[in-house]
């Protein structure tokens, strides 16, 4: 597989949800011995809460199989199963991503080809919408299922923005910057930035490169068709030199983790934040119904000169279900995946997680909360899509670009500099 | 009679032996054997020698790793000993309220590295952490900055932490050796003139010379390894103005997936602790005063 063509998906999110495809119904497997499935997930709510009761679900229709769940936040999730990997302990199935994330897994087969399964449930494989398997598919093996797809847009809070006097949402880069003085002038965060984790700022930097160079640059590079210091990767690291000078981020981005960033925005200190859309379910939560009354978002604005499009976004199908390619309850681990990204599972990820599943799903709008909407109706104007740096590049050239990046925000880098570093980097290693 | 205890001893020591053989030197032996190849964690593993530790010296952030470790050492030397002894020495004289003092220092130690984590970011939060908060009262509010944010304070903003976290354990460690000197030997020491300072400077400090010696290998073999506080407060960063020996390893162990390079770093740090505590036990060799 050509991993970073992959990311260009067609599939277009607006039929994840308005597609009408009749759900499959799902008949729980006849008797068998006792089985015990390991099962590890990401924590967090609302996402998590919902997980455990499908899983409970899943376990009452199938009274013979017990799943022993656990939640890691993000980061340790990462670390678990990397260890696991290496130790060839990993639980039957985990949650995980695709592109080169998967690879290790892959290599060391310790992820499942779920293809011969769902070859045979072709109600299953119907559920998902074209193109979402791209990402997690090597040599005509499909190793995973998405559980969701997400792009990153520019949300802003409407009452801090015109506590500064501004009305309009920054939906051009020189808006975005002048935005940055007023709400400064004003004592008003601009944005909420994770810079503690790097991947955060790596998705301005990202956006940039998008919007000056167009969606393709990114691939191009690492098809080795363009530099990694062409104009474009250093007029977006100038852009993103130039919001830091600007103080566009929080005095001390640098030691904010993701919580703490969002927590910025979400408790209104910070005016916008440019996130995925997983925000969207957290700000469903209960303490933040003023924040989410706030809330809008613009798609990230273009720059003048660039060849981007708006309808270029970042992310794609994203996290996803594996099945441990050692595990001993293959079929029962399978049946689980199945039940999880099956109707009605998938219409929950809707309603009660405020996901956008790679499947067609059945939701009334109408009870859906009016963000959630919005994001739906800006996904259906997205038709290709840059992938995250981790599921494009290699785990270490990601880290790699990440610590370069945060050496040229804290001004240890040139952006020229960040640049030719990088492509020295993939010259010898890429 | 002596070769009957010697086959004893050695039965009951076999069990020990055979865990830490197991749970300690063979992972050791195999971190060093996987030192020598490249190997992402999965898949197979090629040999490629001493490649790797030939690799490390020249990746800068490598050696700034191990600068920063270097720094970490000396600010743990220079908080965590002296303070534990200063504060072991006030507690001994048994002022009103040393009991609870006592407990006070040394909470730190008993207390979760997450909670300590947590507390000190929000100590030093760059917007309403007490720190900044602080300087903006008393006027100085040109001295507040984001502490972990900055790469020029984010070291030492730790140091301080890892030795306000650890001072209590010295403090219990030079506390207890206080307690065993003999009141005896103060006194004659006190009909002899030496008082105050004297005292302290040609009683106590030779006393206690070998708590010195434990204390030092504890701190500087433990700052070689020093990881989870760093991790959990910048995670190296920012730009790897944090970044030490323990964490450079780890991440390129579980999140670049060089389980090969990673074991060489362990390699490496391992040789270095090994050679610290060597040398320390050598330079601070000398006759055992027996003090009962």
């Amino acid at each position: 597989m050509n991993r970073w063509t992959t990311g260009i998906l067609g599939a277009s999110v607006g039929l994840a949800v308005t597609g009408l495809l009749s759900a499959g119904t799902f008949k729980p497997s006849a008797a068998k011995p006792a089985q015990n499935l390991t099962m590890w997930g990401i924590s967090g709510q609302p996402d998590q809460g919902m997980i455990a009761r499908q899983v409970s679900a899943f376990e009452k229709q199938h009274p013979q199989i017990h799943v022993q769940l656990t939640f890691y936040s993000d980061a340790n999730l990462k670390i678990k199963v990397k260890t696991a990997t290496a130790a060839h302990d990993l639980p039957d199935v985990f949650y995980w991503w695709g592109g080169s994330y998967i690879q290790p897994q892959i290599q060391a087969g310790e992820a499942l080809n779920l293809l011969p399964y769902m070859n045979s449930h072709p109600q299953w494989k119907r559920q998902f919408l074209p193109g979402t398997f791209k990402n997690y598919t090597d040599h005509h093996k499909l190793y995973a299922v998405g559980q969701g797809m997400n792009f990153v847009l520019l949300f802003y809070n409407r009452a801090l923005l015109a506590k500064a006097g501004i009305h309009q949402p920054p939906s051009t880069y020189a808006r975005v910057l002048q935005d940055i003085k007023t709400l400064n002038a004003h004592h008003i965060t601009p944005f909420a930035l994770d810079g503690k984790d790097g991947w955060p700022l790596q998705e301005w930097y990202t956006y940039f490169v998008m919007r000056d160079g167009g969606v393709n640059t990114i691939y191009n590079a690492l098809k080795g068709k363009e530099s990694w210091a062409a104009p474009a990767f250093i007029k977006a690291a100038k852009q993103v030199k130039q919001l830091i000078q600007l103080h566009a981020f929080e005095s001390g981005f640098e030691s904010y983790g993701d919580t703490a960033a969002q927590n910025l925005y979400n408790n209104q200190k910070a005016a916008m934040l440019m996130w995925g859309n997983w925000v969207v379910g957290s700000l469903e939560q209960p303490q933040y119904k003023t924040v989410r009354k706030n809330t809008s978002f613009v798609r990230f604005p273009l720059v003048p000169g660039g060849k981007g499009v708006l309808s270029d976004a970042q992310g794609g199908a994203n996290g996803a279900w594996v099945v441990n390619g050692q595990t001993q309850h293959a079929t029962a681990a399978e049946e689980l995946l199945q039940f999880l990204t099956s109707a009605p599972r998938t219409d929950q990820n809707v309603t009660v997680a405020g996901n956008i599943p790679p499947n067609y799903v059945h939701y009334n709008p109408k009870l859906e909360p009016k963000l959630f909407n919005q994001v739906v109706a800006a996904g259906k104007t997205f038709t290709k899509y840059n992938l995250f740096w981790n599921e494009i590049l290699p785990s270490a050239a990601s880290t790699q670009y990440i610590q370069l990046l945060q050496e040229m925000a804290t001004g240890q880098l040139s952006p020229v500099q960040m640049c030719r570093q990088f492509e020295s980097y993939m010259k010898i290693n890429g | 009679m002596r070769r009957s205890m010697r086959r004893w001893s050695t039965a009951f020591l076999l069990p020990a032996a055979l865990l830490f053989l197991l749970i300690v030197i063979y992972p050791v032996i195999r971190m060093i054997g996987y030192s020598f190849t490249n190997w992402s964690g999965a898949g197979p593993k090629v040999w490629v020698g001493l490649g790797n530790y030939r690799y490390m010296w020249s990746d800068p952030i490598f050696v700034r790793s191990l600068v920063h470790t270097f720094w970490l050492m000396c600010g743990a030397l220079v908080i965590q000993i002296p303070l534990g002894f200063a504060l072991a020495m006030l507690l001994s004289r048994k002022l009103p309220g040393y009991r609870f003092f006592r407990t006070v220092y040394f909470i730190p130690v008993v207390l979760s590295t997450v909670v300590i984590a947590q507390l000190w970011t929000q100590i030093y939060q760059p917007q309403f952490g007490i720190v900044n908060v602080f300087f903006r009262a008393v006027g100085l509010g040109g001295l507040a900055r984001p502490w972990l944010g900055n790469t020029h304070t984010a070291l030492w903003s730790i140091v301080a932490v890892v030795g306000w976290e650890y001072v209590g354990l010295y403090m219990v460690i030079f506390l207890s050796a206080l307690q065993r000197i003999p009141a005896s030997l103060k006194e004659a020491a006190s009909l002899d003139g030496a008082v105050g300072w004297q005292q302290t400077r040609y009683l106590t400090l030779p006393l206690l010379l070998d708590t010195f010696k434990l204390s030092t290998i504890l701190v500087v073999t433990g700052s070689v390894q020093y990881f989870n506080l760093i991790w959990l407060m910048t995670e190296g960063g920012p730009a790897n103005s944090t970044s030490v020996l323990a964490s450079y390893m780890f991440l390129h162990a579980f999140q670049e997936n060089q389980f090969g390079y990673a074991s060489a770093v362990a390699g490496f740090m391992l040789a270095v602790s090994l050679i610290l505590a060597v040398g320390l036990q050598i330079a601070f060799r000398r006759e055992a005063i027996e003090l009962a």
